[in-house]
């Protein structure tokens, strides 16, 4: 019976001794993994596997073979390994181009009994060339499963123990909004609370009304906000990680119901409440285009995967593409039931997404194929917002519930997260923090719900402040720890750690 | 119904030589039809001699294994015969890599297989077959190996079989005998009887049995 260490017996000192040998010996430590072998006399592989391992990192096939005998290793598994080596043996024949070797090679197998499919495949090869699959690494792995257990130790194996640990460590952690850098071996891992924005950092005050969209660049350093008060405006991000006015966007002869940044942040498009899409360049703060449909007003409005074209969702209750230069690419023949509200592109450019046909319905066109896909809610649907990978979307519905759907593939519900409240307006929900992970939403009793995205029945935050209904929140993409919200009460509020506990 | 009205007709000795004569003829046995003809006091019918003298021997080749001699030949007789029937082409060439190997030439086969055989590679239909022939060389013994068929004569005959008729058909011959035809309907008719009147009222055509008498 193995020596066992640690508190429950499960860690046997044997092999545990022999992954440390493992570790030194991949840090370079050649020396310190002998001595260590010596003083322990727990060797990490017997000589004869040594040897073994050695001859197959050298490719010296032949004495490889030979080897096996000395392994005692069950006729069954003794024959699948030969046949392994004979078989890299002859792919590696192949790869130099060496068809004579290679021939001869192939010929020693049908006697070791290998199967006429594999034979024909391997023949195949000396017309096609071996294929890929010729690593040494993969050879040896295949050959670790013949020999019985914990004989031969799989490389880096103490490596690929604490990863597997650091990723349970994350998965179980309830509140991780921390980034990777700072996981650390030395400490057991619990963010707590703590780690997700809970206090006003900021308040900005220059929008004259309601504030109802905000959103920050994909890039991090900039926040764009639409207002009652016919503006959008850009913010930047200092060094202090304050926020400031760069340009006031103006133009609009109504409210600005959204304004949305190009997939290379150089640019914003808003949408005028029935009224047109303007494109302004977010260096300048100048409106370069405007796109619009005569006598048809702007309801939403959304970017191009690769920044060529805008979308526009019109009163007339169709959707139009154009290109940037503001030519028509096409629109939508027929007219859907009921207003359109939101549409997106997602990030492949495959799909076009909007609220469908039917006000419970969300659309997904397929750009290519033109089939659509549908994805049901039981109640009306009043505003979406899609994950950064586009694999996920949040629906809100008029029944004070935001949906969580898989849509890569065949559309998934997931969760529905609710607590937050909404009665008239449109409520935005995004999705932000560590890998997306949490899920953030404003409501009408002005305030912030945040919930983790895989738990919709705790309600990790609820962060009072406006007065007023928060409309719309953005969370950074690359601070974990900042997020935004819009209100009614004409402000924005910048929400980020508690400085007492962090 | 007029199967049964064919019974009762007497069947002419003409007819019946000149099936037998023309099946000689498909079949390149000149110096039988050459007898047939003096016994009977038959005419032959005006064949193209040049063309079953070649034929004969390009099929003679094929069954002697030496299949590259064949399609030189073919391709003497009609240059683009072997261009407008690929498949012929492929299996002439399989033929001629399967000999390679039955004599133990088997770098020489590899290298045949690389230059001439490989182009047929990348159409989908002869990867099946390409792949069957590559692996007789896995085996020291090619008649133990699974495409032991690929060697044997019944193969080489049906290749040779396959390129007299295509020959023939390039020549605006036809490239059925009338004997064959004959057999062919013979059994498509049985076919339909039984089906309608069933086993027992009409088997299906057997030619082995029609020949015990």
């Amino acid at each position: 019976m193995d020596d066992t260490i640690g508190s429950n017996g499960l860690v046997k000192k044997s092999e545990f001794i022999r992954i440390i040998i493992d570790a030194l010996l991949s840090l370079g430590f050649g020396d310190i993994a002998a001595t260590l072998e010596e003083e322990s006399r727990i060797p990490l592989h017997s000589n004869p596997i040594k040897q073994f391992l050695e001859l197959l990192k050298n490719g010296e096939w032949d004495r490889c073979i030979d080897a096996l005998q000395g392994l005692e290793l069950r006729e069954r598994d003794d024959n699948a390994a030969r046949v392994l080596l004979l078989e890299q043996k002859y792919l590696e024949f192949l790869k130099v181009e060496n068809s004579v070797d290679a021939l001869s090679t192939l010929r020693m197998m049908p006697p070791l009994g290998v199967d006429a499919e594999r034979i024909r495949e391997l023949s195949s090869k000396l017309m096609s060339g071996p294929g890929e699959d010729t690593e040494r690494s993969v050879v040896l792995e295949k050959l670790r499963k013949l020999f019985p257990p914990a004989v031969i130790i799989p490389e880096r194996r103490l490596e690929h123990l604490l990863e597997t640990a650091f990723d349970l460590e994350v998965y179980e952690c309830m509140y991780h909004n921390i980034p990777d850098s700072d996981l650390s071996l030395c400490s057991e891992h619990r963010c707590e609370k703590h780690k997700i924005p809970s206090e006003t950092v900021q308040i900005l005050e220059e929008h004259t009304d309601e504030v109802w969209f905000l959103k920050f660049s994909h890039n991090g350093k900039y926040l764009a906000s639409a207002s009652k008060d016919k503006s959008a405006i850009i913010w930047e991000i200092d060094a202090e990680r304050k926020l400031l006015v760069k340009h006031k966007l103006v133009g609009h002869e109504n409210p600005v119901v959204t304004v949305l940044w190009s997939p290379d942040d150089r640019q914003v498009i808003t949408c005028g409440e029935n009224e047109v899409i303007k494109r302004w360049d977010v260096n300048s703060g100048e409106c370069v285009q405007s796109y619009e449909r005569n006598g048809v007003g702007s309801v939403s409005c959304g970017w191009f995967h690769d920044g060529t074209g805008i979308i526009g969702a019109m009163e007339d209750r169709r959707i139009y593409l154009w290109n940037l230069d503001g030519t028509e690419i096409e629109h939508e023949q027929d007219q859907r039931a009921q207003k359109l509200s939101d549409v997106a592109m997602t990030t492949d450019g495959k799909w076009l997404v909007s609220v469908g046909k039917e006000p419970h319905k969300i659309s997904l066109f397929d750009r290519v194929t033109r089939a659509e896909r549908v994805i049901e809610e039981d109640d009306m649907i009043t505003s979406f917002s899609l994950s950064k990978d586009s694999k996920y979307i949040l629906i809100d519905l008029t029944t004070e519930m935001i949906q969580l759907w898989n849509i890569e593939g065949e559309p998934n519900k997931f969760y529905g997260f609710e607590g937050h409240k909404r009665k008239r307006l449109i409520i935005r929900s995004c999705f932000g923090g560590y890998e997306e992970s949490f899920v953030a939403s404003g409501s009408e009793d002005s305030q912030v719900y945040i919930w983790h995205r895989r738990e919709p029945f705790l309600r990790l935050r609820v962060l009072p402040g406006h007065s007023g209904a928060v409309n719309c929140v953005s969370w950074n993409p690359t601070d974990l720890h900042m997020l935004a919200s819009a209100s009614d009460d004409g402000t924005i509020r910048i929400w980020g750690l508690d400085k007492k506990l962090n | 119904l007029s199967i049964i009205f064919c019974v009762n007709q007497v069947v002419g000795d003409n007819d019946v030589q000149s099936i037998v004569m023309s099946y000689l003829l498909h079949n390149c046995f000149n110096e039988t039809a050459d007898s047939l003809a003096s016994c009977t006091g038959m005419k032959q019918p005006a064949i193209d001699r040049d063309n079953m003298e070649r034929r004969k021997q390009i099929i003679h080749f094929i069954l002697e294994r030496k299949a590259l001699k064949a399609v030189e030949l073919t391709e003497q007789l009609a240059q683009d015969l072997l261009e407008k029937n690929k498949d012929l082409h492929f299996d002439l060439l399989c033929l001629h890599f399967v000999e390679l190997v039955c004599v133990g030439k088997c770098t020489e086969a590899l290298e045949f297989a690389q230059t001439r055989l490989a182009p047929f590679g990348k159409v989908q239909k002869y990867v099946e077959k390409l792949e069957d022939v590559m692996a007789l060389l896995a085996y020291e013994d090619p008649e133990k190996s699974p495409m032991f068929h690929l060697l044997s004569s019944e193969y080489r005959q049906q290749v040779a079989d396959n390129l007299n008729r295509t020959i023939l058909e390039h020549a605006n011959h036809p490239s059925y005998t009338p004997m064959e035809r004959l057999i062919q309907q013979m059994t498509v008719t049985r076919q339909y009887l039984t089906e309608e009147n069933g086993k027992d009222a009409f088997p299906p055509f057997s030619l082995k049995d029609s020949l015990k008498g």
